[in-house]
């Protein structure tokens, strides 16, 4: 077995395609000679040049403004005369074609690779990918392709390119396996927004992998498997199965309404970390986006991203959820998680130290290029701002006082926002549970995250073997904060949602739904279950029941309970 | 031939996206238009040549604009970088 890094759930069972790109050998020497050399490389780079065109509409459609972006830049240097020239006047001195686009293309490799601009080495990249599809194009290699596989079968790759993914045949993909690339890797993001399995760095995986072996992927371990036994074989067939019925039966819940059986409307919303996962969200059937993780903008790079590079990522997000409710939580970083882009100091403590909001009060800098960004996206829907790690009332006026700073600038520009804008808070330190009344007057909605609530409430780090057992969703303690939070949001007038992972729990379901929770966010792939569990609920009776589990003294006690509803 | 001194303002400087709207402008003019980057002069109707200048946002780049409409030209990518160059 190998272990990866599991970034988009699901079992695949297929066979391995490996996707290997070899070297290319070069030919020397003149070649067919000079006319039909250079009709041979007016004809590929016309060919190139089409593809890339076709790519960036792909991409346009089905992937997003951005990754176009690349195809679009890509088709202009392709028909930049300052590139064809050299290549042509090599051919005339006597080089045959394939040689003299791989001479010229080296010289700009080298070009960008000097460059003192990370962004500018990047894009000796695109430079090496252009150079591969031109040159095989004209000698006439046939790349194994990933437009067309030969049935349903499993990726193994190093590492995929955005027109390697752009073009791939989703219908035939079981999983992607790649060995290496992060959980905000290109292939990540992809296989998320595509729905099928992956698992990347994946270290020795083409090298251990037969090709055509059968083998079994875990989306959710990261796990992969190979040399698989009949039993094995045989589990994950009845776990895919499993798996795929309950898709199916579960697809006909994406076009239903959210409401329990005595007509009490609930919001199932999902969960997201990239722009192009809601597009996926609002496919599905989501009733709005209840926590947009902004964190991906700023990682894998050497700088901040500006408020325009935010803009388009945050108004992809709206628009693609045509209306529907999007809550962006601002940046939620601390001393854990190591950003390139914003170097931060090794702390003792992190959970207790330097993050989130804390961050963004310190450098109101950082935090208006991000507020004004998200200002500027809320014309194009409906867009609501989120503060995570608020812990007193002191934090939360702070941050509303700069978000002001910004709306007057805008005002005075003429720059447009939503200015009916809805301004909520996180709730997931225990002291803004217990304040909640007072935090509730001056907020429009609340969230509670449940991830960070348990682990302050029961000061627990479930990352920690030695603890972890500790950690858990059903503590009393834990759940009488959860029901004060949304006694006071309801109080003061305002809705209460939960984005935690405990808001997708189909055991915790009845008990939320009976304390009056408003929105359920929760990952895509829980989403209909959890509008199942909804319409299969009785409100009214689930309130009645709410009082008895509270009353329990143990954890245990609280599961059994829950067990009977 | 005609030239003049405008600094690049957006923010990512003259990266593929601004680049491209900055190439496609040039394009508009029958002139040769060149820009001189710290001493070095590049061909300003070439995405490539563009990209090589490397041009950081606030750097000062010298255009030179030569041909019958050179004025137009001038005038017209003064403009189009002072807009930001689409971001």
């Amino acid at each position: 077995m190998l272990q990866g890094l599991g970034v988009s759930p699901g079992i695949g069972l297929a066979p391995a395609y490996k996707y290997v790109k070899q070297e290319l050998i070069i030919p020397e020497g003149p070649g067919k000679g000079r006319e039909a050399e250079k009709s041979a490389f007016e004809k590929a780079l016309a060919k190139i040049i089409h593809d890339t065109q076709r790519l960036a509409e792909n991409a346009k459609k089905n992937i997003g403004d951005k990754e176009a972006a690349i195809f679009e830049a890509h088709t202009m240097i392709l028909q930049d005369p300052e590139l064809s020239a050299p290549i042509l006047s090599s051919i005339n001195d006597g080089d045959n074609a394939a040689h003299a686009i791989s001479a010229n293309f080296d010289s700009l490799v080298a070009m960008f690779e000097e460059m003192d601009d990370a962004y500018m080495r990047e894009r000796a990249a695109d430079m090496r990918d252009l150079k591969e599809r031109l040159i095989t194009d004209l000698l006439g290699i046939r790349f194994r392709t990933l437009s067309h596989l030969p049935g349903k079968c499993i990726i193994i790759a190093r590492d995929l390119t955005p027109s390697d993914t752009a073009k791939i045949d989703k219908a035939n993909v079981a999983g992607i396996v790649n060995e290496v690339g992060g959980r905000t890797s290109h292939t990540a993001i992809m296989a998320r927004a595509m729905g099928v399995p992956a698992v990347i760095s994946c270290t020795g995986a083409i090298e251990t992998i037969e090709e055509g072996a059968l083998i079994a992927i875990d989306g959710t371990k990261g796990t992969v498997e190979y040399n698989l036994s009949d039993a094995q074989i045989a589990s994950f067939r009845e776990e895919i199965e499993e798996i795929d019925k309950e898709n199916t039966s579960l697809e006909r819940y994406s076009k239903m309404v959210s409401q329990t059986k005595d007509g009490k409307l609930i919001e199932i919303a999902a969960n997201i970390g990239t722009p192009g996962e809601a597009k996926h969200a609002f496919e599905i059937g989501a009733d709005g986006i209840g926590l947009f993780r902004s964190e991906f903008l700023y990682m894998n790079r050497d700088t901040l991203p500006d408020e325009d590079e935010q803009f388009y990522a945050y108004k992809e997000a709206v628009m693609a959820m045509c209306g529907k409710p999007v809550i962006v939580r601002t940046l939620d970083i601390g001393g854990d998680k190591k950003l390139p882009a914003l170097p931060l100091p090794e702390e003792d403590n992190p959970f207790l130290g330097y993050r989130a909001i804390r961050i963004s009060l310190d450098r109101p800098e950082l935090f208006k290029t991000q507020l004004k960004a998200l200002l500027r996206a809320s014309v194009f829907g409906k867009l609501k701002i989120m503060f995570p790690m608020i812990s007193s009332l002191e934090e939360l006026l702070q941050a509303k006082a700069v978000l002001k700073t910004c709306t007057d600038e805008f005002d005075k520009s003429g720059t447009l926002y939503d200015r009916g804008i809805q301004i909520g808070i996180m709730i997931e330190i225990p002291a803004a549970a217990i304040q909640a009344g007072t935090l509730a007057k001056e907020s429009d909605f609340f969230s509670i995250g449940t991830n960070d609530l348990i682990q302050y409430t029961v000061a627990v780090d479930r990352g920690n073997d030695k603890v972890s057992a500790l950690y858990s969703q059903y503590h009393p303690a834990v759940l009488r904060l959860i029901q004060g939070t949304i006694f006071a949001a309801h109080e003061a007038g305002i809705p209460c949602g939960m984005c935690g992972e405990a808001a997708g729990d189909p055991l915790l379901i009845p008990l939320l739904l009976g304390m009056g929770l408003d929105e359920f966010s929760m990952s895509a792939a829980s989403l209909l279950h959890a509008r199942k569990r909804i319409t299969e609920l009785d409100y009214t009776r689930c309130k009645r029941s709410v009082k008895k589990i509270l009353d329990s003294s143990t954890i245990q006690e609280v599961k059994d309970k829950l067990m009977t509803l | 031939m005609v030239k003049g001194k405008v600094t690049i303002t957006n923010k990512s400087g003259l990266h593929a996206r601004p680049a491209s709207v900055f190439v496609k402008e040039t394009l508009k003019y029958k002139s040769a238009i060149n820009i001189t980057v710290n001493g070095k002069e590049f061909n300003a109707k070439s995405i490539l040549g563009v990209l090589a200048a490397c041009v950081k946002t606030g750097t000062e780049i010298e255009i030179t604009c030569t041909g019958e409409d050179e004025n137009e030209a001038l005038a017209g990518m003064s403009t189009v970088v002072e807009s930001g160059l689409g971001e």
